[in-house]
C-alpha cells in the first residue's frame, strides 16, 4: 500500500497522517510508527463470491470496450481496479473467452498510468500461453498487480495506488451485492455474511485514503466511501472474540470466531444501491 | 571545494532514490520466493526502517483460505521483531517465540482483521550513523486445503 521511500513526501505524509514521531534527547534514534493499511486482493475477493454459489453474469461486468473513456488519471486508476477484478472474476469462472480482451484494457490504463514497464512482451507470451491454465492465470494476475502496486508506490503516487484498490473493492463488491440482491433462502444469508464481514475492509480503505485526502484531490472518494461505512454502521453485531486454535492433524494455526450480524433486506438493499452509485460514478 | 560541494550534495539527492531501487530490488530477490507456493497478495508493503522505528499494518484475512506472512528484512537492520494480534488485542504469533521465525502459516475459517507489529531495537551503531534497511511484509493465499 505505501512504499519504501525513505524521506520524500509520501512517507513524511503518511507518518504525519497516522502517529506519533518522538526524537529522543540526542536527535539521533527517533521512534517513528509507521502505518499501512491493506485490503483482500482481486483473486480473494472473486474466491469468495464463488463460494457463496453466485453464477457467472457477464453483464455485471465493466465493459472493456469503455476503457477509451477513461482520461483523467483518476478514472484511468479506479478502472484499472475495476478490470482487475472482473479479468479474476472471468479467470476464476473460467470464462476464458473474454480474458483477451480484459487484459488488454488493463494493458491500456496501465499505459496510460505510466506502469507500462510492468506488462512487457514477455509477461504478454507468458499470458497468452496460460490463459487455458486458471491457476497459473491467477498467479500472473496477481504478480501484475503487485507490480503495479509496487511501481506506484516507489514512483511516489501511492494515491494512485490506493484508488485502483478502491476500484478493485468496489466492483467485486458491487458483484456480490448485485447478486445478494436475487438470492434467496440460505444462498442469501451466506452473502450477506460475505457482505458484512467486508466492514473490515472498508475500515482499512478509507484509512488508506485518508492519507492522501489531502494533497491528492480524494476528498470527493472518501466523503462516498465514509457514506457507505455508515450504512454499515447499521449492523447490528454481537462481536465474538477471535479464536486462534492448532489444527491437531496438520499442526497448522486456525483463526476463526464469528461475530453474530443482524442484516436486513432492507439494509442490503441501501448498501446495495450506495456501492453501485459509487462505481457508476466513475465507471459511466 | 566548491565541486566537492557539488558532488556532496548530489549524493544527497540521489541516494533516497537509490535506496528506494534497492528496496523493490531486494523484495524481488530475498522476499516474494519467501511465498513459496502461496499466491502473492496484490500489496506491496515494504517500508525503509531505521532503528528504534515501529511499522503497523493492517490486514483483512478472508474466510476458507491459508496464508502466509513472511518478514523479511535486510541484514543491516540486525534482528527485527514482530507480532500479529487479533482485533482485541490478543497476540496471535511473535516471532520472538516461535521456531519458524519470520514466517507464520495460518488458516482461516471466518473473516478477520489482524494488526502486524514490527519494530526495529534501537542501537547504537560504532560510527554514530544510523542506516536505513528494507522491510517487506509479504503475504501469500490460496484456497483453504
Amino acid at each position: 500500500m505505501h512504499s519504501c521511500s525513505d524521506g520524500t513526501d509520501e512517507e513524511i505524509r503518511t507518518v504525519n497522517k497516522t502517529q506519533q514521531k518522538d526524537s529522543d534527547d540526542t536527535g539521533k534514534a527517533e521512534h517513528v510508527r509507521k502505518i499501512l493499511y491493506s485490503v483482500p486482493s482481486h483473486i480473494e475477493m472473486i474466491r469468495l463470491v464463488k463460494g457463496s454459489g453466485i453464477e457467472f453474469d457477464k453483464s455485471i461486468m465493466n465493459s472493456p470496450n469503455q476503457v477509451a473513456n477513461y482520461n483523467s488519471v483518476k478514472s484511468q486508476a479506479f478502472n484499472l481496479g475495476v478490470y482487475g477484478t472482473d479479468l479474476a472474476y472471468i479467470s476464476i469462472f473460467e470464462q476464458t473467452q473474454e480474458v483477451l480482451n480484459y487484459f488488454s484494457a488493463i494493458k491500456t490504463l496501465a499505459d496510460e498510468l505510466g506502469v507500462s514497464n510492468v506488462i512487457n512482451d514477455k509477461n504478454i507470451q507468458r499470458f497468452e500461453r496460460n490463459i487455458e491454465n486458471q491457476d497459473s492465470l491467477i498467479v500472473f494476475i496477481s504478480e501484475i498487480f503487485y507490480s503495479i502496486d509496487e511501481t506506484l508506490n516507489e514512483d511516489e503516487r501511492g494515491y494512485v495506488s490506493a484508488i485502483v484498490v478502491v476500484g478493485g473493492w468496489l466492483e467485486a463488491m458491487n458483484i456480490m451485492t448485485q447478486n445478494g440482491m436475487i438470492m434467496t433462502g440460505s444462498n442469501r444469508d451466506g452473502i450477506k455474511k460475505i457482505i458484512a464481514d467486508q466492514r473490515h475492509s472498508l475500515e482499512n480503505i478509507i484509512e488508506l485514503i485518508k492519507i492522501y485526502d489531502n494533497d491528492d484531490n480524494l476528498g470527493d472518494l472518501l466523503v462516498k466511501l465514509e457514506k457507505l461505512n455508515l450504512l454499515y454502521g447499521e449492523l447490528i453485531i454481537q462481536e465474538e472474540n477471535t479464536t486462534v486454535n492448532k489444527n491437531e492433524e496438520t499442526g497448522k494455526v486456525v483463526i476463526g470466531g464469528d461475530d453474530k450480524i443482524e442484516f436486513s433486506d432492507e439494509l442490503l438493499e441501501k448498501i446495495s444501491q450506495e456501492i453501485d452509485s459509487i462505481r457508476n460514478y466513475y465507471v459511466n | 571545494m566548491k565541486n566537492f560541494s557539488i558532488i556532496i550534495l548530489l549524493l544527497a539527492f540521489a541516494a533516497p532514490f537509490s535506496l528506494s531501487a534497492q528496496c523493490k530490488g531486494f523484495t524481488k530477490k530475498k522476499c516474494i520466493p519467501l511465498l513459496e507456493n502461496y499466491v502473492p497478495a496484490e500489496n506491496y508493503n515494504t517500508l525503509q526502517m531505521f532503528d528504534g522505528e515501529e511499522a503497523e499494518l493492517y490486514l483483512v484475512f478472508v474466510e476458507n483460505h491459508d496464508y502466509r506472512i513472511a518478514i523479511c528484512s535486510h541484514p543491516i537492520l540486525g534482528d527485527v521483531n514482530f507480532v500479529i494480534k487479533t482485533e482485541q488485542g490478543d497476540i496471535v504469533y511473535s516471532n520472538t517465540e516461535a521456531e519458524d521465525g519470520n514466517i507464520f502459516d495460518f488458516s482461516t475459517t471466518s473473516t478477520k482483521k489482524l494488526h502486524i507489529i514490527i519494530s526495529i531495537p534501537a542501537s547504537e551503531s560504532s560510527t554514530g550513523m544510523i542506516q536505513p534497511g528494507c522491510v517487506s511484509i509479504m503475504v501469500g493465499n490460496k484456497p483453504s486445503s
